[in-house]
């Protein structure tokens, strides 16, 4: 064979490799999509139902019951003491809140209020290399199932929905969840809190450290509903792991995701008899000046 | 009996799955996973563009088939930014920047330095922009939503169906977020820091029409075509690629609270620790 003919020889067989490579990989991507579940459609949280006057329909009691149905968080003494003066500094402002001026708008509830007590509508999308979950409040949660770490330790920061990976134990998502902080400002790490009746009565039910780490497991237990059971280590705040169990119940009346603006103010999924509607605009749309946004909107991007 | 009672059962079942799978998409979705952006609308580290706005005017596909009456309109809104931008190039300040926390369809797709993600799976499609912006764009069946529940608004309503493994997307009822005042949107062009040139303003009844694919493993190509017959002469056709994000690989918010954590170093989006802890950034000369 002349060298001519053996590097064509090697050539095609380089070819024929990186094709079968590529085909094979298409193929187990198409497995591992077939093998996805399906959980398509809007989701809302069991148990924490927003109500036809903005508050919530279930009292504070209620909505405590369920978030401690495991018992309360397991703290060390000295995260205890620290929790309590936090509550009660927030009870005091709850209260303080009740005559003042309404609240302002949450721009961004964050994790894991997000999972476990907003009244948010929410679709989950799954692929072989991530799930992402939206919520109506625009915020967003994306988990890598690609088989990836969590990012490296010089490229994390905590923000809102933290630093999220996973994997899948047949139909059981599995979410792995660090670096998260609070809104408004992201100055504390994240925290849970509890809103129940008119939505001005406030709870604080836990507070986490920046080494906080939650494990989620998702799973449908029938057609409707979603189940979620999350574990919450927190090695510098806890004494042992922390559960919370909830469920999602598939929003029925609605079947797309209309997105509330809350930083601008709209809402238009009112709640009537308990159950998402859609509505038209409340109010004109507000005057403009100019037909485009400024340079400086580039800028902001 | 029994044989010709089973051929129009199996037919309707045939039948069922032929059309599920004409409505759920391909039978292998497509990869689109990783994040992307704009080609010809990259961020440089001043919080501008890298491309001037002449670069984009001219390398851009624009060219809107625009009606006596909305060209009238364009040329007037032109004039006044012409006049801003002239002043800009004389250093003064027009002071009239404002924060935009939503950009909006069809701009998002048009002319914007954001990252996003697609997610393609059998019913829906979403693009999740990093300004918190989302696109879902439903391939279940479904037609439009009905009338009386439809309003505008800035991403619109979209249904969506794969030809092969190109998504083709349907878009109505979409309204600019910052204007204009009479409904609608616009389009326009940006560069440098403070370039901005309207480029055209459809009407309410703005029908969109958008066919995106994967090219190379490193781009996808998005075909848009406009139909407004309020406002254009004919279909109004634009043509846009997007690349891999090569540096990023995962999806960093912007947040309209001010932090943004993906400054832009040597023409390329970077990750940033937040803002008390790093370095500001040295603005690039142009």
């Amino acid at each position: 064979m002349t060298l001519r003919r053996q590097a064509l020889a090697i050539l095609i067989l380089l070819l024929v490799e990186t094709g079968a490579y590529a085909a094979s990989d298409a193929k187990e991507r198409a497995r591992a999509f077939v093998r996805l579940p399906n959980w398509t459609g809007q989701w809302e949280i069991v148990g924490v139902t927003e109500d036809e006057s903005g508050g919530i329909a279930q009292s504070l009691d209620d909505i405590m019951k369920g978030i401690r149905h495991w018992g309360p968080p397991p703290y060390k003494p000295e995260a205890q003491a620290a929790f309590n003066k936090f509550a009660a500094e927030l009870r005091k402002r709850s209260q303080a809140d009740r005559t003042a001026a309404p609240p302002q708008p949450v721009c961004a509830w964050g994790f894991p209020m997000l999972m476990i007590q907003t009244p948010l509508m929410f679709e989950i999308l799954t692929t072989p290399e991530e799930t992402a979950m939206i919520f109506s409040g625009r915020e967003m949660r994306h988990i890598y199932t690609d088989g990836r770490p969590h990012t490296p330790k010089e490229n994390l920061w905590p923000t809102f929905w933290g630093d999220s990976i996973g994997h899948w134990e047949g139909q059981t998502l599995v979410i792995d969840t660090i670096a998260v902080n609070s809104p408004p400002d992201g100055k504390y790490p994240a925290v849970l809190y509890a809103q129940g009746g008119s939505g001005t009565e406030l709870a604080m039910v836990a507070v986490f450290s920046s080494e906080a780490q939650f494990i989620e497991r998702i799973r449908m237990i029938d057609k409707d509903h979603l189940e979620e059971q999350m574990t919450i280590l927190d090695p510098v705040n806890f004494t042992a792991p922390w559960h919370i169990s909830r469920q999602y119940r598939r929003v029925t009346g609605v079947n797309r995701m209309i997105h509330e603006d809350p930083c601008e103010g709209e809402d238009r999924n009112p709640v009537v008899n308990g159950h998402y509607t859609i509505a038209p605009p409340a109010s004109p749309p507000p005057p403009t000046t100019n037909g485009a946004p400024s340079g400086q909107t580039a800028a902001t991007k | 009996m029994a044989r010709k009672r089973l051929v129009p059962a199996a037919a309707i079942v045939i039948g069922c799955v032929a059309a599920m799978g004409a409505s759920n998409g391909p039978a292998v979705m497509p990869d689109w996973s990783g994040q992307w952006e704009n080609v010809g609308a990259t961020p440089d580290a001043t919080g501008g563009f890298n491309e001037s706005l002449d670069w984009v005017l001219t390398h851009l596909q624009w060219s809107p088939p625009l009606n006596a009456a909305t060209q009238a309109k364009v040329d007037a809104m032109q004039a006044g930014e012409r006049k801003r931008l002239d002043a800009v190039a004389r250093g003064e300040n027009p002071a009239d920047a404002f924060k935009a926390c939503t950009f909006g369809y069809p701009g998002l797709m048009l002319d914007t330095p954001l990252m996003f993600e697609i997610l393609p799976t059998p019913k829906e499609t979403t693009i999740i922009f990093s300004s918190r912006e989302i696109r879902h764009i439903y391939t279940d069946g479904r037609p439009h939503t009905p009338k009386d529940e439809l309003w505008a608004t800035p991403w619109g309503d979209s249904i969506g169906h794969w030809e092969g493994q190109t998504l083709v997307m349907d878009t109505i009822a979409v309204k600019d977020p910052y204007g204009p005042p009479d409904g609608g949107s616009a389009v326009a062009a940006f560069g440098d820091v403070e370039g901005f040139l309207t480029i055209g303003v459809l009407s309410q009844q703005a029908h969109f029409i958008e066919r995106m694919r994967m090219i190379d493993p490193g781009h996808l190509e998005d075909q848009m075509t406009i139909i407004d017959p309020a406002n254009l002469t004919a279909p109004w056709h634009m043509r846009r690629t997007y690349e891999r994000v090569q540096q990023i690989h995962r999806m960093v918010y912007e947040d309209c609270e001010g932090e943004d954590r993906n400054p832009i170093v040597d023409g390329k989006f970077t990750l940033a620790p937040p803002p008390d802890e790093a370095p500001q950034p040295t603005p690039k000369p142009k």
